[in-house]
C-alpha cells in the first residue's frame, strides 16, 4: 500500500469516527482490568517442622462426658491399632508429611499417614442436604488475600488425640494457611470447635517446610502386623 | 566364642519431651520416662507401615539369646532418614536406644541406632 494511500483511509477512519461520535453511537471502551492475582502456590510436599503435640498446651478443659471417656480410655482400643485411618483433624496434625496439588477448582491435601486424601472445594461447592459423616470430613477453602482459609465438617466421630480424647460428630475445623520465607514455610492455625468435647474452641499452630525433591510414600497398614 | 556380646542397660535417665511420633498414643504403650539400650545382631528388618521393626538377637550374660524387636517409623520417615532395608541388613552389628515397651516385652520404640561403623544414627 503507498504511503499517500494509506495517509487517505486514516484521514477515512478519523471522519467515520467523528461522524459515530457526533451521533451518539460510539460506546465508550471501558479500560481492560488488570489481570486478577493468582493466589499463592501451595503445591508440593510438606515436612512437618512442629512437634506432634505442638499446641497441646493450649487445649481447653475436656467437658465432663469427654473428660469421663479421656480416663476411661484403654489405647489398646484405638482403631489406628487395628489400621484403621484415624480421621481429620487428628491425622492432619501428626507430623507425617503431605502433599498439595493445586488448582483453581479444587485443592487436594494427599497425606503419607494411612494416605488420607482431602479434597479442598475451592467453586462454592456446598454439601448437599445428606452427606454421610467421613473421617476426613468435608472441607471447602477461599482465599482472603494470601490466606487459605479451610472449613471442615461432617467429620465422623472419633479420636481427637491418641491420648484418648474424643470428639462426638459435632466437630468443626477452621484451618488458616499462609505461606512464608520465600515460599519455603507453609505454616497454619487450626481452630477445632466441638462443643461436646470443650466449651471454647482449641487453637494450635503448625508448620511445614518445603521438600523440593520430595515425594510421598504407600502406606499401607496390614492388622495381622500389629504388636499390640 | 560368642560372636553377638549382648548388654543391656537400662537407665534411669529422664528424657525429654521430644518431637516423638507414632500413630498410636506413644507414652501409652511405652515407658517414655526412660531408656534401654541393647546390643546384638540384626536378624530382620521390617519395612512395613504403619511402624517398621528391626529385629535384634540379644545375647545375655548367661548366655541366653533374646530377640528385641525396635518398633520406628514407617517407609517414608526411614528412607528421608537413610535407614533403609539395602543400608541395615541381617547379620550386622548394632546398638539400640529406645523407650521399652510397658508390658515388659523385649520391645521398644527406636530412638538412636548405633550404626555397624560405631556412629550413631537418631531416628527419632
Amino acid at each position: 500500500m503507498s504511503r499517500a494511500r494509506s495517509h487517505h483511509q486514516g484521514r477515512r477512519v478519523v471522519a467515520t469516527l467523528s461522524l459515530l461520535a457526533g451521533l451518539g453511537l460510539v460506546v465508550a471502551i471501558p479500560p481492560i482490568a488488570p489481570a486478577a492475582e493468582p493466589p499463592p502456590n501451595l503445591a508440593g510436599v510438606w515436612l512437618a517442622t512442629s512437634p506432634r503435640n505442638a499446641g497441646g498446651a493450649n487445649r481447653p478443659e475436656p467437658t465432663p462426658r469427654a473428660r469421663a471417656d479421656l480416663e476411661a480410655f484403654d489405647p489398646l482400643d484405638d482403631p489406628v491399632i487395628r489400621c484403621v485411618m484415624p480421621g481429620f483433624p487428628r491425622s492432619g496434625l501428626i507430623i507425617y508429611p503431605f502433599e498439595i496439588v493445586q488448582t483453581d477448582e479444587m485443592l487436594v491435601f494427599l497425606y503419607e499417614a494411612f494416605g488420607m486424601v482431602r479434597r479442598i472445594h475451592m467453586d462454592g461447592w456446598e454439601p448437599p442436604d445428606y452427606l454421610p459423616p467421613a473421617r476426613s470430613g468435608y472441607s471447602v477453602g477461599h482465599w482472603e488475600e494470601d490466606i487459605l482459609l479451610i472449613n471442615t465438617t461432617h467429620v465422623a466421630p472419633g479420636l481427637l488425640t491418641g491420648g484418648g480424647l474424643r470428639q462426638y460428630g459435632d466437630v468443626e475445623v477452621l484451618e488458616r494457611f499462609r505461606l512464608r520465607d520465600d515460599r519455603q514455610v507453609l505454616e497454619v492455625e487450626v481452630t477445632i470447635t466441638a462443643p461436646e468435647t470443650f466449651s471454647v474452641p482449641w487453637v494450635r499452630s503448625f508448620t511445614w517446610e518445603l521438600d523440593p525433591d520430595g515425594m510421598i510414600y504407600e502406606s499401607v497398614c496390614d492388622p495381622a502386623d500389629s504388636r499390640f | 566364642m560368642r560372636t553377638v556380646v549382648g548388654l543391656v542397660l537400662v537407665t534411669l535417665l529422664s528424657i525429654a519431651v521430644t518431637t516423638a511420633a507414632a500413630h498410636h498414643s506413644l507414652a501409652s504403650l511405652f515407658d517414655t520416662a526412660r531408656t534401654v539400650t541393647v546390643t546384638g545382631e540384626v536378624t530382620r528388618f521390617e519395612f512395613i507401615a504403619p511402624h517398621g521393626y528391626i529385629h535384634l538377637r540379644v545375647v545375655d550374660e548367661s548366655d541366653e539369646p533374646t530377640v528385641w524387636q525396635l518398633e520406628t517409623y514407617p517407609p517414608g520417615m526411614l528412607i528421608r532418614r537413610g535407614l533403609t532395608p539395602d543400608v541395615l541388613r541381617p547379620g550386622q552389628k548394632i546398638s539400640a536406644r529406645g523407650y521399652p515397651s510397658r508390658d515388659g516385652r523385649p520391645l521398644m520404640r527406636l530412638l538412636t541406632i548405633t550404626m555397624p561403623n560405631g556412629k550413631d544414627r537418631q531416628i527419632q
